[in-house]
């Protein structure tokens, strides 16, 4: 048996479906021939250091596999065809690598740029020991909230202000 | 005859210690370290990033000191890592 991977590189716009029919594909053929799927992961959004097909962002997807010697040469023919071929729009570019049986399956994968800070800005803060710049933000938020409803009742005073006016001249005349 | 003792600049001096301390300090960093070694791989960015110069071109081994064994598996995975789009081949694509 042999351990193999495929990195993928996909356009942004990548449905569900599509993904999903990828992943079938290689369970399937790995199946068929007496192998076993090990992982497949969707990295994420990335900044790609180039321009590839005029597309400034893309998502990675990472499958790995093992699959008997004897039957490599067919299922890599397949699968080369169904990415070229079928998913040419969608798929940019992708690669296959040998992997070595007896290394761990553990990698490091650069951060993506939607994944890389998933609590957003107040986590953010948190983290760098920031927190007092995170307590002024929440306060200034709250003070405009209370300060609204107020000129609201400064402004209907007014308007009143202007009917009894109104009221007072009739009266006089 | 009275010997003559020929002067040596401090210039030439300096050159040679610059010359021994480089030669010392000189070591392949993944020789005898199994746990960086295993970090040589085209999806470990961080690591290969450390082995490009500002332009994007590849560190030669005589400025990093990698040994021969090493500075192949390292070029060959950086290739790797160019293709797919995850570093850059120069630094004048944006």
């Amino acid at each position: 048996m042999l351990r193999y991977e495929t990195l993928i590189l996909a356009v942004t716009h990548i449905t569900a479906d599509e993904l999903s029919g990828i992943e079938n594909l290689f369970e399937k053929k790995a199946s068929d021939f007496k192998g076993n799927m090990i992982s497949f992961e969707k990295w994420g959004k990335y900044r790609l250091s180039y321009p590839v097909k005029k597309n400034d962002y893309g998502i990675y997807i990472l499958a790995r596999y093992e699959i008997p010697k004897e039957s490599s040469k067919k299922i890599f023919k397949i699968l080369n065809d169904f990415l070229k071929i079928n998913c040419n729009e969608i798929v940019m570019r992708y690669v296959t690598i040998k992997l070595d049986p007896k290394d761990t399956l553990t990698y490091k994968r650069p951060e993506p740029v939607d994944g890389g800070r998933s609590g957003g800005l107040d986590t953010f803060l948190k983290e760098n020991k920031m927190e007092s710049f995170l307590n002024t933000n929440v306060n200034s938020s709250k003070e405009k909230i209370e300060k609204e409803p107020s000129l609201e009742k400064n402004k209907d005073e007014t308007e009143e202000k202007k009917e009894t006016t109104l009221q007072q001249t009739e009266k006089i005349k | 005859m009275t010997k003559f003792k020929l002067k040596v600049s401090s210039r030439l001096l300096n050159k040679k210690v610059r010359k021994q301390n480089y030669l010392i300090n000189k070591h392949c960093r993944f020789c005898g370290n199994p746990e960086q070694e295993i970090g040589i791989d085209y999806k470990n960015i961080n690591l290969l990033k450390s082995f490009l110069t500002e332009r994007g071109k590849i560190l030669p081994s005589r400025v990093s000191g990698n040994c021969f064994f090493h500075q192949r598996h390292l070029t060959n995975q950086l290739k790797i890592a160019r293709s797919m789009a995850l570093l850059p081949y120069c630094s004048i694509h944006r």
